[in-house]
């Protein structure tokens, strides 16, 4: 490579690391932040439907015991 | 007709909140051919001029070529969005504080901490860029100290939360507060403007002096980071909103 293409082409290798380690940390901030969200989520959702099916059955329960009463 | 609006703002929440997976995937698709065009479509830009000219492709080149640029590309996106997320917050303060409706709060805080998340980005990407080419970690430049700023007052927001125990106080304060983080936006946004520093370009204006193949990766980054941004804002907003559910279904139980 001639002296001048070496000029032109002078910043591109050593830039390198730091571009990558923009876009790297970027879009680990991104992905970290929406599986937790994503994991948040589904568990809540998960406790959710345990609790309406604990409080579905208290219901029957107490509607049977006023059936019998 | 109360009842009404409310069902009806209720349904248009339930759509949202079906759409928000697909409008997070549009997001990622826009985000990641932003990404790919800003190092295929995109020409690097010219730096400090060099002892010569060479002809690189079709055309000569008498210039360094900045790699570092390309850093830029979801940088800028990425801070835009960030500034809208606090605006976001910043409206739904001012609904809570005309309303004192609990919905309004949990909205704000949302918006906030999808804000952070944006801010940690910006900061992230532009200590990169900064780094290398202004050979330093930090400096007191205007945008730089006036983001800073901003950083310290989404950070100070979730403090201000933990720090009060009071549900309608917490509230209140916290609406206030994203109000006054909102007033260090267009500060931060105008200053290249108002003091020049040199080293922060200004990117809106009548001539920004971007060409199509710059713009393109740019306006399809930024409006991935749009659509992420309201995706997860949504799903959050729904784990935020199902999480009082279960509250109140738990005090049912205990009772």
């Amino acid at each position: 490579m001639n002296t001048v293409l070496e000029q032109i082409y002078a910043t591109i290798l050593p830039s390198a690391p730091f571009v990558i380690a923009a876009y790297a940390l970027m879009w680990c901030a991104l992905v970290v932040y929406v599986i937790y969200m994503t994991v948040k989520l589904k568990r809540t959702e998960a406790q959710m439907a345990v609790m309406e099916e604990s409080l579905k059955k208290i219901d029957a329960e107490k509607n049977n015991a006023s059936d019998r009463a | 007709m109360t009842q009404q609006m409310k069902r009806a703002r209720e349904s248009a929440g339930a759509r949202c909140d079906r759409y928000a997976p697909l409008i997070l995937g549009i997001g990622a698709i826009l985000s990641t051919l932003g990404f790919i065009l800003a190092f295929t479509l995109a020409a690097p830009v010219n730096g400090a001029a060099v002892d010569g000219t060479e002809l690189i492709g079709d055309q000569m080149v008498s210039n360094q070529l900045l790699f570092s640029q390309k850093i830029f590309y979801f940088h800028m996106p990425v801070a835009i969005t960030s500034f809208v997320a606090i605006g976001v917050a910043a409206f739904y303060g001012i609904r809570f504080l005309m309303t004192h409706r609990a919905c309004y709060d949990m909205r704000g805080r949302v918006a906030s901490e999808i804000a952070l998340v944006f801010v940690i980005m910006v900061m992230c990407s532009g200590e990169m860029w900064e780094r290398f080419e202004w050979g330093v970690w930090w400096t007191w430049e205007p945008r730089l100290t006036t983001y800073f700023i901003l950083m310290l007052l989404v950070f100070g927001y979730f403090i201000l939360r933990a720090a009060v125990d009071d549900p309608e106080r917490r509230a209140t304060y916290a609406s206030v507060f994203s109000i006054v983080t909102f007033v260090d936006v267009p500060i931060c946004f105008m200053i290249t403007r108002l003091v020049p520093s040199g080293v922060h370009p200004t990117i809106f204006r009548s001539d920004s002096g971007l060409s199509p193949d710059m713009l393109i990766p740019l306006l399809l980054a930024m409006f991935g980071m749009f659509c992420i941004a309201f995706g997860v804002y949504r799903l959050r907003l729904r784990c935020a909103q199902l999480d009082v559910r279960l509250e109140a279904l738990k005090e049912r139980l205990d009772d």
